[in-house]
């Protein structure tokens, strides 16, 4: 994974945190899908998935970004070059009235370059290693101290922003923070690299001036030191400098007759040990140094920070290989991916008619006329004919004259039967169809009035009395629902001597 | 002849629960239920799909209108037992373009096709004989058959039911739609493994997918709650005011703002949590006096008084966590302090758990500071110790109705109301309060260094929770 995809994965799933999880889910899956054969692992499937769903992949985040970084790269790479290059011009600066001192050149151009490579070591040392070395956590805490005065002057130029864009800022900060831990190890070689880049372009650039002023100037090269060092002690100590790279090339040791030839003293500006007290020439002796010093700057400047440099690379890209991709979000994205997507909805979205909202009026304004009626149970209808007789008595005062059945199992034996029988009756008694409340006026009944109707007179009164029944054997009122619904299905027959009645009055 | 997908073609008299059946399987709200007869004119399919493949369909059908008349049709036509499917078939042919039998050739046309069928009564309404009619055509269909006793009322006349029932349908099951759990579900389904061995595979799998599905929405639910809780636990809303202007004057303001940001935080949560369970058209109460605890305002009185920890186990949580620093005290000096640090950290905790308990709404502090000739405002993060325990009570009680919801019901949704049992925070464990405590004093702490860890381990512990409930 490259840090492009990381920021533009990362990038995504905040755009995603705001869309609609099934639209995410269904999405996702169908890319999860097509990678299923190939088993990718995560890393790889989280590329691939990123690959589906970045459309603006020139203007991503992770490649402004990358293109940012790699800018800064150039940019440290210049800047390295040109600092290497004016470092070493101003140590090598040789007007020919003083010479150069050796000294100086390993102190700006080597010591301080070691320093910070041993600070990187030590850096790089594990937490368990690094305790046991004294001093270096005082270190880091002057390091922590450091960064806490820095994060203060950021806070400080924050707190300028208008309140809005401070809490924008925070929730960022927040999300950066959590991300830390994960990313941490990436941050640092990130880093790392940049510096790296800066170094090595400094050595460089040292490294060129200082060839390009050994070969087209004239250098005098002398050691001199405040300190009381002995030519011996000195020697030992270049001898010691020189030890890589001694056995290969002999001459880029200083000899002892070099070290005491080349001590000098600012004050009698002149050097200790004329040339003509030594077996070497003036003017090979003011010179020799330079294979030396050329030789200490590729080992201990150019080779460790080629060496850091590959080696922060390669951290960086095991680090983004290693991020464990775990937290939450991921998690719920290779959730997205990986899980089947079950999908249980209708596809085709069902038409749907306008309700009628209406209630007719509960009560009844009925007069009951006459004094029998007709009965007709519709669809088996479970009631003993006292209780029936009782009933049709109390609410409408009258007698049952016949009872037929209609809307039973056998409908020849109910529904053809009871219209064979009454058709052609000349008796204007009522017709009380007694139906079931809660069961549904259906097609059934709407066929068996039309029938009916062609059986008896046109102005034979049919009433469809609402029964309801309860588990105790207690007549009820039917409910306002059930009313309403056998009142709107019979106006459908617009029949104008067909009415429905509760059996049971209303309160 | 069966479909190589299993298919089933949900059949019943008209207003019988047939939609409600369809809906609450297929965890389908936008299917029209309505106590209106024959609001389902033609059929609808209901594929159990898995990434796109389909798996299993159920079919809602018009309801049967007129099934003694269909039947004295196909008896009159009737040669022999073994012509008995033909005659349906013809029966439908006969129909089908006519004005005569509508609902009857579209619901008998799927089973004909191959689809197995779910035979809905109802359950709360007496056994009639002329439900044998269409008992009898579905048998003469010759289809795997299954009969579901859906009640829909509260009277109970399964036992009038299952005789007959048994007589025609090789399976009886009760199942009542509007209150099902996943369990329920699940059952119902093996039982269809029953009606045609050829299906039995795919049937499993339907199944494994679908326990599979719900541990998934179980633990995306928790990590939601999770969010919700870390959201609102750290939020905190600052404004710049002039340096002269008096803080007061923004008090309404700032305070509605910041108290509206938490409810619409909660808000978002609980639709992510009603879109996790397919619920896609859920209604919520919008009057005051009938509404559910859970649905009631995050400040009411009412919810503060109901929901969260009791006050005594408030007290004895910051008691515990206030004994727990001052032991570490203790014992950093050896005990010298005869457990003074213990007593008095127990005590102080205790105590600033009352006076936090005071505060049911956040008000803003102090001017924090002042930069480029600007007072900055802040308000929050919420500080009373009932708080996190309070949200996230409302948060379990929204998921379990949520969860629990039939997608066929269609009012809107209420707990009891005024009961004091329906805590789930305060009915926890000592063991897991302690933790929840804990993570929830991290979390104001705002310790976004562990935030990960800590979200890992309450995402756990609110698994275990939502398991239990």
């Amino acid at each position: 994974m490259t840090l492009s995809e990381l920021i533009d994965i990362e990038c995504q799933l905040l755009i995603d945190n705001e869309a609609d999880p099934s639209e995410l889910r269904r999405r996702d899956r169908k890319i999860g899908q097509e990678f299923e054969i190939q088993r990718p692992n995560r890393h790889e499937l989280f590329i691939n998935w990123l690959k589906r769903v970045h459309t603006n992949g020139h203007n991503s985040p992770g490649k402004l970004f990358e293109s940012g970084y790699r800018w800064l790269g150039r940019f440290l790479l210049i800047f390295g070059l040109i600092t290497g290059s004016g470092a070493a011009a101003s140590v090598l600066s040789y007007d020919g009235s003083k010479p150069v001192n050796v000294v100086n050149f390993l102190a700006i151009m080597i010591g301080m370059q070691l320093v910070t490579i041993i600070f990187f070591v030590l850096n790089s040392l594990p937490s368990s290693v690094k305790r046991f070395i004294p001093g270096s956590g005082e270190f880091y805490n002057y390091v922590r101290e450091l960064s806490y005065l820095f994060s203060r002057l950021i806070g400080k130029i924050i707190d300028h922003l208008p309140a809005r864009q401070l809490n924008e800022i925070w929730t960022e900060l927040q999300r950066l923070k959590v991300r830390q831990k994960l990313y941490g190890s990436i941050e640092k070689w990130l880093v790392v690299s940049l510096t790296q880049r800066f170094g090595l372009a400094f050595n460089i650039g040292a490294l060129a001036t200082c060839l390009y002023l050994i070969s087209f100037s004239d250098l005098a090269f002398a050691w001199n030191t405040t300190l009381n060092i002995s030519n011996q002690t000195f020697h030992k100590t270049v001898c010691f400098i020189a030890l890589p790279w001694s056995s290969m090339i002999p001459d880029g040791s200083p000899s002892l007759d070099l070290v005491e030839s080349s001590r000098y003293f600012r004050l009698d500006d002149e050097y200790i040990n004329t040339p003509a007290e030594t077996a070497m020439p003036k003017a090979i002796v003011v010179g020799a140094w330079w294979l030396f010093l050329i030789l200490c700057l590729i080992c201990y400047g150019l080779l460790p920070r080629i060496f850091i440099f590959i080696f922060a690379k390669l951290k960086l890209r095991i680090a983004l290989n290693k991020i464990p991709l775990n937290s939450a979000d991921f998690e719920s994205l290779y959730d997205r991916l990986t899980r089947p997507l079950l999908e249980t909805r209708a596809l085709d979205q069902e038409q749907t008619f306008p309700i009628n909202n209406y209630t007719p009026d509960f009560k009844s304004d009925f007069k009951p006329e006459g004094k029998r009626c007709t009965v007709i149970k519709w669809g088996d209808l479970d009631i003993e004919y006292g209780d029936l007789l009782q009933h049709i008595k109390d609410r409408f005062g009258w007698d049952i004259k016949n009872t037929l059945v209609a809307g039973s199992l056998n409908y020849e034996e109910s529904n053809v039967s009871t219209c064979e029988f009454l058709k052609g009756q000349k008796e204007k008694d009522p017709l009380l169809v007694l139906v079931e409340s809660w069961e549904a006026p259906d097609a059934a009944i709407i066929y068996f009035f039309k029938q009916l109707r062609n059986a008896i007179s046109i102005d034979r009164h049919i009433i469809v009395g609402l029964v309801n029944i309860n588990s105790v054997r207690d007549w009820k009122p039917p409910s306002k629902l059930d009313w309403r619904t056998w009142k709107e299905k019979m106006t459908t027959l617009a029949d104008p001597f067909l009415r429905v009645e509760s059996m049971v009055e209303a309160a | 002849m069966n479909s190589e997908v299993p298919k089933f073609a949900v059949i019943g008299r008209v207003n019988k629960g047939k939609s409600s059946i369809v809906s609450t399987l297929s965890e389908d709200d936008s299917v029209t239920i309505d106590s209106i007869p024959g609001t389902t004119r033609h059929c609808y399919e209901f594929p159990f799909r898995i990434d796109g493949r389909t798996l299993i369909i159920l079919i809602d059908t018009p309801g049967f209108q007129q099934a003694p008349r269909a039947l004295a049709w196909l008896r009159a036509h009737e040669v022999s037992v073994t012509n008995r499917r033909e005659i349906v078939s013809k029966f439908v042919q006969e129909f089908q373009n006519t004005d005569e039998f509508i609902d009857e050739c579209r619901l008998l046309k799927p089973i004909l096709n191959g689809a197995g069928i779910l035979y809905v009564v109802d359950g709360a309404k007496p056994f009639r004989k002329n439900y044998e009619a269409e008992m009898e055509i579905l048998r003469w269909t010759g289809q795997p058959r299954m009969a579901l006793i859906n009640k829909i009322g509260e009277s109970d006349y399964s036992d009038d039911w299952r005789p007959a029932l048994d007589q025609y349908f090789s399976v009886v099951r009760s199942f009542n739609a509007h209150y099902v759990s996943f369990n329920d579900r699940i059952r119902l389904l093996e039982a269809f493994r029953e009606l045609y061995d050829p299906w039995r595979e795919t049937i499993d799998q339907s199944i494994r997918y679908l326990k599979y599905e719900w541990e998934r929405r179980q633990r995306v639910a928790a990590s939601l709650i999770t969010g919700l809780l870390i959201d609102e636990l750290t939020y905190e809303k600052e404004i710049a005011i002039g340096k002269n202007e008096n803080p007061d004057s923004y008090k309404n303001k700032i305070e509605a703002e910041f108290h509206e940001y938490l409810r619409g935080r909660e808000r978002k949560a609980r639709v992510a949590i009603e879109h996790l369970y397919q619920h896609l058209k859920v209604e919520t109460e919008e009057d005051d006096l009938d509404r559910p605890i859970f649905e009631q305002d995050l400040f009411a009185k009412t919810t503060w008084n109901l929901l969260g920890l009791t006050p005594k186990q408030l007290i004895a949580l910051g008691a515990i966590a206030g004994a727990t620093v001052g032991g570490i005290l203790d014992a950093s000096v050896g005990a010298t302090s005869f457990m003074m640090g213990t007593l008095i950290g127990g005590t102080v905790g205790g105590v600033s758990v009352l006076y936090f308990s005071t505060r049911r709404f956040a008000t803003i502090e102090n001017i924090i500071g002042v930069f480029q000739g600007k007072q900055m405002v802040r308000i929050g993060p919420h500080k009373n110790p009932n708080f996190p325990w309070i949200l996230l009570d409302r948060a379990l009680l929204h998921y379990k109705s949520i969860r629990d919801l039939a997608h066929s019901r269609r009012e809107k949704i209420k707990l009891a109301t005024g009961n004091k049992e329906q805590r789930v925070v305060a009915n926890l464990d000592n063991y897991t309060r302690k933790k929840l405590n804990r993570i929830f004093s991290s979390i104001r702490k705002k310790r976004t260094r562990d935030a990960m860890e800590l979200q890992a381990e309450f995402d756990t512990i609110l698994m275990k929770i939502i398991d239990d409930i």
